[in-house]
């Protein structure tokens, strides 16, 4: 049991930060074992000690530290980008070889965990239901050789209403056969009595009362062969169109899908969409710092050579006005010696003295 | 940036990465800070280094500022000497323990009481005066283990063993002092 007066009493030192070990480990075994702490005696005590640095004489930092923190705080963004480019390297590589040894039914690890620190900054999303692990569904297992873990292949919950199947079968090279290929395989089984004959069918074209073409029949008159043909022609095109037309649908629907998956107006949960997010921002801000930076720079670079240029000008100036002023004083000196080699002189002298008399 | 703006509004900026916010947080608080931690360290261009850390931590750790008890400055205040004094103890080989983000987490961020009252700047400053003349009603002695405890960061045994006094000594002096210079703050600013 510790005594309570006890604990009041080492509140101030614990406001100071001066306690001791022991009782540091005491208060805290006090505050743990759930007794009624003095919070608020603790917060007056480190209320009235976070006061005492106003009690020094105030100095300014150097004007240059502020550009330093923002170095600083550039190159930490740098840092962060840099580390996260190589944790996305190391997923990709990793990813793969995880997926193929996993089940198709098992969760990727990449959505376990939303709350991994790197998403350090906290971007609202706004979703109407948290990706679980049963939401998630995968189309089909992923191809052996295929290098990349396709984000695609997952199908969020947002995206099951659009009632698109993914789990139809793929559409390959071989099942898909291009139309030119037909008419080879039609001209090679066809039998042609008479190729000369061999014209374009005039068919009757069946129009309706807004003069829209109906299906077109064949003129009962025409030759047999070109009949035959026409025949044929229905033969291959309709199952080749039945084959074909469903494919392209196919093609249509999962072209439709890609482009709704990446539609930027729909809102993307994934992590990596909010990781990007969140380094954008912070690259904005840093990109603004460093700007700010180098605009700075230029200005104080401007500033001392204009200031180079003055004292220049000025050391040229003083140059100038030295030999100026010092040819003068010779040539006055040399007027006075000229003057005093006179004899006109001493008259002169004698001359002042006489006035001085006189006056 | 709106100079206007208070901490909180600042702290919340700076949460939602606005560069601009933390410039302005810098321009009021370098100050007081740059003082405080340039006490610890003494050396000029060390206090530099530190303070350019602490803003890091700031820009980084805003988010753990407790905005809704509106005590940023008392935050700040304490963040900046547990830094300057993790410094000094790091030199001084005392502490040898990797310096990593758990570390910082449980030992350079402020462990504030969540019931503390709210301060900021610019109320101190305008308390400065009351504040100096309630330091200085202390007697010496208090004022010295006051300084010793909290810019030179000794605990009460090294502040004993300094002064070759009983620990016991050491803690009724500063049990008294910072009651007393609570007591005379708290009343001056009831007369306001």
């Amino acid at each position: 049991m510790i005594d309570d007066k006890k604990i009041v009493g080492l509140l101030q030192a614990k406001a100071l930060g001066c306690l001791d070990e022991s009782d540091n480990n005491e208060l805290q075994s006090y505050i743990d074992s759930g007794y009624i702490f003095p919070w608020n005696e603790l917060g007056k005590y480190q209320n009235t000690a976070s006061l005492l640095p106003l009690t020094l004489q105030t100095e300014l930092p150097d004007a240059g530290l502020k550009d330093k923190v923002a170095l600083r705080l550039i190159k930490l963004s740098e840092e962060l980008k840099a580390k996260k480019l190589a944790e996305e390297q190391a997923q990709k590589i990793l990813e793969p070889q995880e997926i193929i040894e996993e089940e198709i039914d098992e969760k990727p690890d990449e959505f376990v965990n939303l709350d991994e620190p790197f998403v350090e900054p906290p971007i609202e999303i706004e979703t109407e239901a948290p990706v679980t692990e049963s939401d998630i569904k995968f189309s089909e297992p992923p191809k052996i050789d295929d290098p990349v873990f396709n984000l695609d292949d997952i199908v969020l919950p947002g995206y099951e209403e659009e009632n698109v199947n993914f789990s139809e079968p793929a559409i390959t090279e071989q099942e898909v056969q291009p139309i030119e290929s037909k008419p080879e395989d039609f001209s090679d089984n066809m039998v042609l009595e008479n190729p000369g004959v061999l014209e374009a069918p005039n068919p009757i074209v069946e129009t309706d009362d807004l003069g829209f073409q109906n299906d077109v029949k064949l003129d009962p008159e025409l030759p047999a062969a070109i009949t035959e043909e026409v025949k044929l022609e229905n033969e291959w095109i309709e199952p080749v169109m039945k084959e074909v037309v469903p494919d392209v649908q196919i093609k249509a629907e999962e072209e439709k899908l890609v482009q709704e998956v990446t539609d930027p107006n729909k809102p993307d949960f994934t992590k990596r969409s909010v990781a990007e997010k969140a380094f954008k921002t912070l690259e904005q801000d840093f990109d603004m710092l460093k700007y700010r930076n180098d605009e700075t720079e230029k200005k104080t670079k401007r500033n001392l050579v204009i200031a180079y240029l003055v004292i220049a000008f000025l050391a040229a100036l003083l140059v100038v006005f030295f030999f100026k002023f010092n040819s003068d004083i010779n040539q006055l000196q040399k007027e006075v010696d000229f003057l005093k080699a006179r004899p006109s002189a001493n008259l002169f002298q004698q001359g002042k003295i006489f006035s001085k008399l006189f006056s | 940036m709106d100079s206007e703006l208070n901490d909180i509004e600042l702290v919340q900026r700076i949460i939602s990465r606005d560069s601009k916010a933390l410039e302005a947080l810098y321009d009021r608080y370098s100050p007081v800070l740059y003082t405080l931690v340039k006490k610890i360290v003494i050396d000029n261009t060390k206090t530099e280094e530190i303070l350019a850390d602490i803003f890091v931590i700031i820009w980084q750790k805003a988010s753990k500022i407790n905005t809704a008890s509106n005590n940023v400055y008392i935050w700040l205040i304490n963040l900046a000497r547990n830094k300057a004094l993790d410094f000094k103890r790091r030199e001084e080989l005392i502490i040898s323990s990797e310096y990593n983000d758990e570390y910082e987490d449980n030992f350079i961020l402020p462990q504030l009481s969540p019931n503390i009252p709210a301060k900021d700047l610019a109320s101190s400053i305008n308390n400065r005066e009351k504040i100096l003349n309630a330091f200085n009603g202390l007697t010496e002695a208090q004022q010295y283990v006051l300084s010793l405890a909290y810019f030179e960061g000794l605990k009460e045994s090294e502040i004993a063993k300094k002064l070759n006094i009983p620990v016991l000594t050491v803690k009724s002096k500063i049990r008294v002092a910072l009651n007393s210079l609570t007591e005379t703050i708290n009343k001056g600013e009831a007369n306001d």
